[in-house]
């Protein structure tokens, strides 16, 4: 009996050869435990060591592998093609990133944009580490828990509409770990992240497509954290002006 | 320009870096973005409403004659058939308004967060409750 196989069309761009990018279909063997990832590696282990594509840990957890499956940002480790049974299935880069080569985009605005707004702990006071570690009690943690899972895979960003059309906007991602520091009772820095996500560039470019929550693989849910942002923003806003003496 | 633009001819070897170009029709690709655009057009028909309502209470200053003619005007079909189509649009909108109002709104009593579907759902009732309240003043008035 022949094997069964399934059809995959990778977007390829290889400067070299064509400065557009251009279509090529690969024939692969179809396994149920198979996921795109699997795919990829037989492609380029068998028929094709020229793809390029990124993948790390095979286990949703880097977040090295993000394309766009069929038009949908994906975990392509986390991708069954067992889903695809029935279609062909057509990997392209994630969208609204430059494409460096293939499969794999430049996403160096989104680590220049996640630096920029203080994704680390800030402390005004640290006190010595004789007196122990900071305390925070589980009903806090649940506060952002959901918001620190993110795994910078930059789905959200292939996703948003509003960064694909304008590209200073801060974006999903990083807004939603701004968030999981801002909610960190640990923290002391959400004076200094709330000119940065209320600026301009930051969370009124978001008009709740909520698209980046969709996407998602770790259910972060950056959508409600930009939203979330909003009112925090506006309320320190509104106590500035109401109490400018108060506490910066 | 922005920073990824900046980063062209950095990456590798330094070959030319494919840009992003946003397709012009982005929004007819996916069903969830053109249900984004059909809420978001919903503001569009809600000012429409507004103007005219707002335009009607002017008028009833020019005295019960002329406020009568206005009032036929809008009995016209054009209208009513855009204050169906409005009506249609105003639900959508409340609807997924609802339905978001879960997620973002963090509600927090003492110590316990409030799910999200609680939030949805007395969000849900309190419109009703009050459409109620405004259909019964309206009908006994």
């Amino acid at each position: 009996m022949a094997e069964k196989t399934i059809k995959i069309t990778v977007r390829r761009y290889r400067p070299e050869i064509s400065p557009e990018p251009t279509d090529q279909t690969y024939v692969v063997p179809f396994r149920d435990d198979w996921v795109i990832v699997d795919a990829l590696n037989y492609i380029k282990d068998e028929q094709d060591g020229s793809l390029s594509y990124r993948w790390s840990c095979r286990m949703g957890v880097c977040g090295s592998c993000g394309m766009n499956v069929n038009g949908e940002p994906k975990l392509t480790c986390a991708t069954f093609l067992r889903d695809y049974a029935s279609s062909e299935i057509r990997v392209e880069p994630l969208a609204n990133f430059p494409v460096i080569r293939d499969l794999v985009t430049d996403i160096t605005d989104f680590l220049e944009k996640l630096r920029r707004v203080k994704p680390w702990l800030i402390r005004k006071d640290e006190k010595p580490v004789s007196e122990g570690p900071y305390w925070q009690k589980p009903w806090r943690l649940k506060l952002y828990k959901q918001a620190s899972l993110c795994i910078n895979c930059t789905l959200c960003y292939a996703a948003c509409p509003a960064y694909g059309l304008e590209k200073e906007f801060i974006g999903p991602a990083a807004i939603a770990l701004a968030y999981r520091y801002n909610m960190d009772s640990r923290d002391q820095g959400e004076a200094e992240r709330a000119p940065i996500i209320g600026s301009h560039d930051g969370i009124w470019h978001c008009s709740f497509v909520g698209e980046c929550s969709e996407v998602c693989p770790k259910h972060v849910d950056p959508a409600a954290t930009v939203q979330r942002s909003k009112a925090a923003v506006t309320n320190r806003r509104m106590l500035e002006l109401i109490w400018p003496w108060g506490r910066k | 320009m922005s920073s990824s633009e900046k980063a062209v001819g950095k990456a590798g070897t330094g070959a030319p870096v494919l840009p992003w170009k946003m397709p012009t029709f982005w929004w007819l690709k996916q069903r969830r973005y053109f249900l984004y655009m059909i809420r978001e057009v919903t503001a569009l028909s809600t000012a429409i409403f507004a103007a005219v309502l707002l335009y009607q209470m002017g008028r009833l200053g020019e005295g019960a004659a002329e406020y009568e003619t206005f009032l036929a005007g809008l009995r016209s079909t054009g209208w009513m058939a855009f204050c169906v189509v409005a009506f249609i649009l105003a639900l959508f909108h409340s609807v997924t308004w609802f339905k978001l109002a879960g997620s973002v709104f963090l509600a927090r009593i003492a110590h316990v967060i409030v799910p999200p579907l609680v939030v949805t759902v007395a969000g849900y009732g309190a419109w009703l409750l009050l459409s109620a309240v405004v259909v019964v003043v309206l009908f006994w008035s």
